[in-house]
């Protein structure tokens, strides 16, 4: 298993290295000189020049490029245009808002897509299965922000119950320090966004889930279960669900990807002062340093979470590790 | 053996027949659900095409002194905030949902399935390198990639083109390469090989036709995630630019007017999530249709 992981570990090198790549090659793509997209069209002749040779971009692309991951590897991502302050900083400040809603929405989305897959699979033909199954179709059909606008709708301008912008209190924190009406007030805040970036991954766990057990429960251990007189409670929970976990755990780490995606449009609609937010708006006044730096940090995170799913799938799977 | 062609003794080609498809003896009408889906999306297209059938109203008319009007007989699903005929603006704006989307997945199949084919035919270093690309495209949750070249390309039809282009082609290119792996080991490509055929006559006349089922289902369900992910671009304001009646961007404004005028903002959704239904059903029936795993028993 210690093998597998660090041949694993070892992969994420080189999809790191290209992510930066990636990351760099947006600065070649904007039009026109990128000091001047770097530091405005006020900046003076002397200041571009000076700022050319510090990053290095009077110098071959290859070199450049060389310079950009050297520095992304000392922890450098450059400094905003706008905001005057380092890349890194921004992000470390806005990366746990961020983790927070994502983390939240893929719970609030394994909590009830699976049992709804389960319910689906038991009743497989009924009405259970087909209002259960259009419910998810209709969830994986809903854009993210049209969801988050109707549901600020109703809960916020007509009823009124919930708020509809910012984050309250961080809620790691409400929790460590038992502070109840702090953490009242986050979950207050949380609850709009994350069941707007929850719903998409939900929908899709929920048809997984049916699909994943219908497959396995043809399988012949799953008969001999039955034949040999298992309640259909034991064969459904600890022989076919199991088993059928496997392509349920790959989803959703695949799910957590979709989640930092979509962060970027739920924190928008809500006023989320996270990453996704921080990008949006960098993108609107042209700061391309931090556009560059968040970009590359939750392609990282998201290289580093599938890599944790693949270990997860290993330790499930013993066929995938001695494979 | 799948295959069927043959090249005969005289040296002369019988008319050339393709191997047979992906899932033979497959079935050969669509579920009812993705005949809604179909329904729902011929409409769609209609409107796309003959916006003149729907409304004869134009999307860029302006009428301040019916601004914000909810749904009455004049203005079937009322007016904007500058009195703009709200249904006039979403028939139009199918048009640009269905172009972008089009387009996008189009080159994405183009791209992915030429790449994918290379890789998984010729395998070798050209296979490492198109992966290893595929793998650091993969590393980027895909609408944040595509804003972020939108952001350097700039905002426009063309740009929103290119990024949705650049950020799809991975699950073609992914997706071929596999089949393909398991296709060349097939007793027809060994049977096209020891006639004679060159490599590109067997990619192309033999492998090609056998892998293009998953591809259909992908790009039919792509066509929905690429509506979303067009609209989402709008509604973050770096897709299509008004007056384009986009409806992302119209979505995007009916937000300001949550209180006063919600219908702005829900007919817009709507439009959005019935175009990707349509799309989401079609391509599960499509899927059911053409790969046998999916059949119902």
């Amino acid at each position: 298993m210690v093998r597998y992981a660090v041949r694993r570990l070892l992969l994420v090198v080189p999809v790191v290295l290209g992510a930066a790549a990636v990351a760099f090659a947006l600065l070649l793509l904007l039009p026109g000189d990128p000091a001047v997209a770097l530091l405005g069209q006020e900046a003076s002749g002397a200041e571009l020049a000076r700022f050319r040779h510090l990053l290095g971009l009077d110098r071959p692309v290859p070199i450049q490029l060389g310079l950009y991951i050297w520095r992304i590897v000392h922890g450098d991502f450059g400094r905003s245009v706008t905001l005057s302050a380092p890349v890194l900083q921004l992000i470390l400040s806005t990366l746990p808002a961020t983790l927070e809603l994502a983390i939240s929405s893929i719970i609030l989305a394994i909590a009830a897509g699976i049992p709804l897959g389960l319910l689906a699979a038991r009743h497989r033909g009924t009405p259970v299965d087909t209002g259960t199954m259009l419910l998810a179709q209709l969830g994986v059909s809903m854009p993210v922000f049209w969801l988050g606008v109707l549901l600020i709708l109703l809960f916020a301008v007509k009823l009124n119950w919930l708020p509809s912008f910012g984050r309250g209190a961080p809620f790691l924190s409400s929790v460590i320090r038992a502070d109840l009406p702090a953490l009242a007030d986050s979950i207050r805040h949380l609850f709009l966004p994350a069941c707007t970036l929850a719903f998409f991954n939900l929908a899709l766990l929920s048809r997984l889930t049916r699909w994943a057990l219908l497959e396995v429960l043809e399988e012949d251990y799953v008969r001999t279960a039955r034949a040999k007189g298992q309640r259909e409670r034991i064969v459904l929970y600890r022989h076919a669900l199991r088993n059928a976990l496997l392509p349920i755990v790959t989803i959703v780490g695949l799910q957590f990807g979709n989640a930092l995606g979509g962060a970027v449009v739920t924190e928008t609609i809500y006023g989320w002062p996270g990453m996704g937010r921080l990008v949006v708006q960098a993108i609107g006044q042209r700061d391309f340093p931090v556009v560059q730096g968040a970009v590359l940090v939750l392609a990282l995170i998201f290289s580093l979470v599938n890599m944790v799913v693949d270990l997860t799938y290993a330790l499930i799977d013993p066929r995938i590790r001695y494979g | 053996m799948r295959s069927s062609t043959r090249e005969s003794a005289t040296g002369k080609r019988p008319a050339a027949r393709r191997s047979a498809p992906y899932g033979t003896g497959r079935r050969r009408h669509l579920t009812p659900s993705a005949r809604v889906g179909a329904a729902v999306l011929i409409v769609i297209a209609l409107a796309a095409g003959a916006p003149s059938i729907f409304t004869r109203a134009s999307p860029d008319q302006v009428d301040i002194l019916t601004r914000l009007a909810p749904p009455s007989h004049a203005h079937p699903l009322g007016t904007d905030n500058i009195g703009r005929d709200l249904l006039a603006r979403l028939v139009h704006g199918a048009r640009i949902s269905l172009t972008v989307a089009s387009i996008s997945v189009g080159g994405a199949v183009c791209i992915g399935v030429t790449l994918g084919l290379l890789a998984g035919y010729l395998g070798g270093w050209i296979e490492s390198v198109v992966m290893r690309i595929v793998d650091v495209f993969l590393a980027f949750p895909a609408i944040l990639l595509a804003l972020a070249l939108v952001a350097v390309l700039g905002a426009g039809v063309t740009s929103v083109v290119t990024a949705l282009t650049l950020v799809f082609w991975t699950q073609y290119a992914r997706v071929v390469r596999a089949t393909v792996l398991a296709e060349k080991q097939k007793v027809y490509v060994e049977a096209a090989r020891a006639i004679g055929a060159d490599n590109g006559r067997i990619v192309i006349r033999h492998i090609l036709p056998n892998i293009l089922s998953p591809v259909i289902i992908l790009a039919t369900l792509g066509m929905g995630t690429a509506v979303v992910a067009e609209s989402t671009l709008s509604f973050l304001g770096m897709g299509v630019q008004p007056p384009a009646p986009s409806w992302g961007w119209t979505l995007a404004f009916g937000t300001r007017y949550l209180r006063d005028a919600p219908h702005i903002a829900t007919f817009s959704g709507l439009a959005i999530m019935l175009t990707v239904l349509g799309f989401n059903l079609l391509g599960d029936g499509v899927r059911d249709m053409l790969d046998p795993r999916f059949r119902p028993q």
